[in-house]
């Protein structure tokens, strides 16, 4: 009886001091973590802006919002200082938040842009493959400085410009093509923005080197990633888009009482980080 | 009995066992561990199809399913126009005393991307449809009226099928000064990181449009038929006009910190006369805080006036000045937080909003103290999903400082 009783009473002493180890542990500071070189496939909606919330603020959304990734611009001769802003702390802290990533770079755009403010592509296409060379080396140390490391996945912004301008056009492929056969050869996953028509999404796909990956911009408010205009719909066919559906305008979205404004996207595409499929195919829930 | 005994205690023993056990799961549930899918993966693959061709360039622009409200705005201070869904009307207000604004046949509330109107005679609709035959995505359809919408007449804007080749875009900002000069800013397809627009004028009343610079694709302001103002919010500058668009300068605003210490955003110019006005710029950074620049020269200089400070304040977002009169406005934060400012700017005191005012958007106010604005809520019943939006229209007649929910038809 005495054995028992001692037993007993060391079992409670044992239960007891579990007790207060995980509530010790459950205490202290946690290091977050980098998403490093994990690419998922997500099959959700996200959300893009320029720049980027507080860390306090992207928990609000993740909590009260629909989104399940954020877009974020990392660099680029074309990035404003002000649609950056993300900080390898603050990719941690909302990683661990349980966002994913479509980091995005900002490069040169097509030597035929009406923009006069764009820093564009040379119309030598020696030259072109020179400069997608060194935009996707300066997007990976900028992927890396973020806490995304070899084996992520980076997008190149390739704005709409007038396709009818046969050289121009062929300059622009030259420099996708580029762009993703040097970030391949360093063992990552290359994706592309643009818009559906404007960027002539279409000939990436018999490119010498076609994106693993695009985002196609279509302002129609239909979060299927599929049937866009000017994009054949047996292209890119394994997890391998993004809609951009929606943009804000003017008009703020608000969540848990926190308001942005952001262009919506779908994805059933690779993302930087866990990814969150919720096995609908072709579209967002 | 002392069988009994050594059972109730191996009974008792199991039973701490069992609590412990729970005690634990509860405390590792509450560790914080990040709600995650648990979704499965989906393999991919990289392989691509290789025989190209071509789509179809849509012809209108999509309805956004909760966008009930697609335009509205005052023409006096008890007067004004809405347009929904399914119905485009004048009403006072509150929303009462509702009339249908008459449009062609064929035409229907649905179709219309935004409304303006100078008095009740002289309005003018921008369809989300093209001209016909028309060579370029952006050739919408506008139609004016000198009737009040018992006769309409349209005219297509025309821009070059070079310069815009993308698929519609969304939105498109109108400001008419008076019954013959206004403009039409388009905003065109691109990225968040750039603001891109296609800028038409009409100085006849709307029967033909001229495409001038745009330097964006956000709403334009103007003031008379040359001085306006816009911004490019990813670039952080703010732009003049004095040429009524056919040039644009970036202006430079004194004591304004540069956009990689604090990103602005600038909110377009509020007039009380013809030659004074407010400019706020809500300024985010490590110390948030909202400047008030005024002008007495029609805009072609600005004077930092006043300022309020705004701790945690998030980026991008847009502060509402009502100017009650020179010297006295009301100020809506994007936070929803409301101020009381008077000696342009000399004292601020902070006002307990008596609705919500996270949201808002799109102001429009007559003569000072009458106003309409939308506001927009969003939440999602469960997590990540079941989410919608709810559009309210709010009124105010005492310049900002109460809001009250208007009837939308």
């Amino acid at each position: 009886m005495l054995v028992r009783k001692i037993k007993c009473s060391g079992q409670w002493s044992a239960a007891l001091l579990l007790i207060i180890c995980l509530f010790i542990g459950s205490s202290l500071p946690v290091d977050a973590a980098s998403p490093g070189s994990s690419v998922n496939v997500s099959g959700d909606k996200w959300f893009d802006k320029c720049g980027v919330p507080s860390t306090s603020a992207m928990q609000t959304w993740w909590s009260s919002s629909p989104y399940w990734n954020v877009g974020i611009y990392i660099g680029g001769i074309n990035a404003s200082s002000t649609c950056q802003g993300a900080t390898s702390t603050w990719v941690s802290t909302v990683n661990d938040q349980g966002w994913s990533f479509i980091p995005t770079y900002v490069g040169r755009q097509a030597p035929c842009t009406t923009n006069s403010s764009y820093a564009t592509i040379s119309t030598d296409s020696g030259t072109a493959a020179s400069q997608a060379y060194s935009a996707a080396k300066d997007a990976e140390s900028a992927a890396n400085n973020l806490g995304f490391s070899q084996g992520t996945v980076i997008y190149l912004d390739m704005e709409g410009y007038n396709t009818g301008n046969s050289s121009c056009r062929s300059i622009v492929n030259i420099y996708v093509s580029n762009w993703v056969a040097t970030l391949k050869a360093d063992g990552y996953r290359a994706g592309v923005y643009g818009s559906s028509c404007g960027s002539a999404i279409n000939d990436w796909a018999g490119i010498a080197h076609p994106p693993d990956d695009v985002w196609i911009a279509e302002w129609n408010d239909n979060t299927n990633v599929y049937g866009v205009s000017c994009v054949n719909s047996g292209y890119w066919i394994y997890s391998q888009r993004h809609h951009q559906y929606h943009n804000d305008g003017s008009t703020a979205e608000s969540y848990g009482g926190v308001s942005f404004i952001v262009d919506r996207d779908c994805t059933e595409g690779h993302v930087a980080g866990r990814g969150n499929n919720d096995g609908t195919a072709n579209s967002c829930p | 009995m002392k069988r009994l005994n050594i059972m109730q205690k191996q009974r008792c023993c199991g039973f701490i066992q069992i609590i412990s056990m729970l005690i634990a799961t509860i405390l590792l549930a509450a560790c914080g561990v990040p709600e995650t899918s648990q979704r499965p993966i989906v393999s991919n693959n990289t392989n691509t199809n290789t025989s190209p061709t071509s789509g179809t360039v849509p012809t209108t622009i999509p309805q956004p399913p909760e966008a009930q409200i697609r335009s509205f705005g005052l023409i006096t201070t008890n007067k004004g126009w809405i347009v929904t869904n399914q119905r485009f009307v004048w009403s006072d207000i509150s929303g009462a005393n509702q009339q249908n604004i008459p449009l062609p046949s064929g035409v229907t509330p649905s179709q219309i991307n935004k409304a303006a109107f100078v008095d009740d005679q002289h309005g003018w609709v921008v369809l989300t449809e093209r001209e016909v035959n028309a060579a370029n995505p952006a050739d919408f359809k506008v139609l004016r009226t000198t009737d009040g919408g018992s006769h309409w007449q349209s005219a297509g804007l025309n821009p070059s099928s070079t310069e815009y080749i993308d698929s519609p875009s969304g939105d498109v900002y109108v400001d008419f000064v008076d019954a013959t000069n206004g403009w039409i800013n388009v905003r065109t397809q691109s990225s968040s990181a750039f603001s891109n627009g296609l800028l038409f004028r009409t100085r006849d009343g709307g029967a033909s449009w001229a495409k001038v610079v745009s330097p964006s694709g956000e709403p334009i302001k103007f003031l008379n038929a040359n001085d306006g103002w816009t911004r490019n919010t990813p670039q952080a500058t703010f732009y003049a006009t004095h040429d009524g668009g056919t040039t644009w300068q970036p202006m430079a605003l004194p004591s304004l910190p540069s956009a990689q210490t604090a990103t602005p955003f600038f909110t377009l110019p509020t007039f009380y006369s013809p030659t004074e006005g407010v400019l706020p710029v809500t300024l985010a950074g490590e110390q948030p805080v909202v400047l008030f620049y005024t002008t007495k020269d029609a805009g072609q200089t600005w004077t930092l006036a006043g300022q309020i400070s705004a701790p945690g304040l998030e980026a991008g977002g847009e502060t509402f000045v009502i100017v009650r009169n020179a010297t006295n406005w009301t100020v809506i934060l994007p936070n929803g937080k409301v101020y009381n400012v008077v000696g342009a700017g000399a004292h601020v005191q902070e006002l307990r909003p008596n609705v919500p005012l996270v949201g808002l958007s799109k102001l429009r106010v007559q003569a000072g103290m009458v106003g309409w604005a939308t506001r927009s809520t969003s939440n999602c019943a469960q997590f990540k999903a079941q989410c919608s939006t709810t559009t309210a229209l709010l009124h105010t007649t005492d310049g900002g400082q109460t809001w009250a929910a208007t009837h939308v038809p």
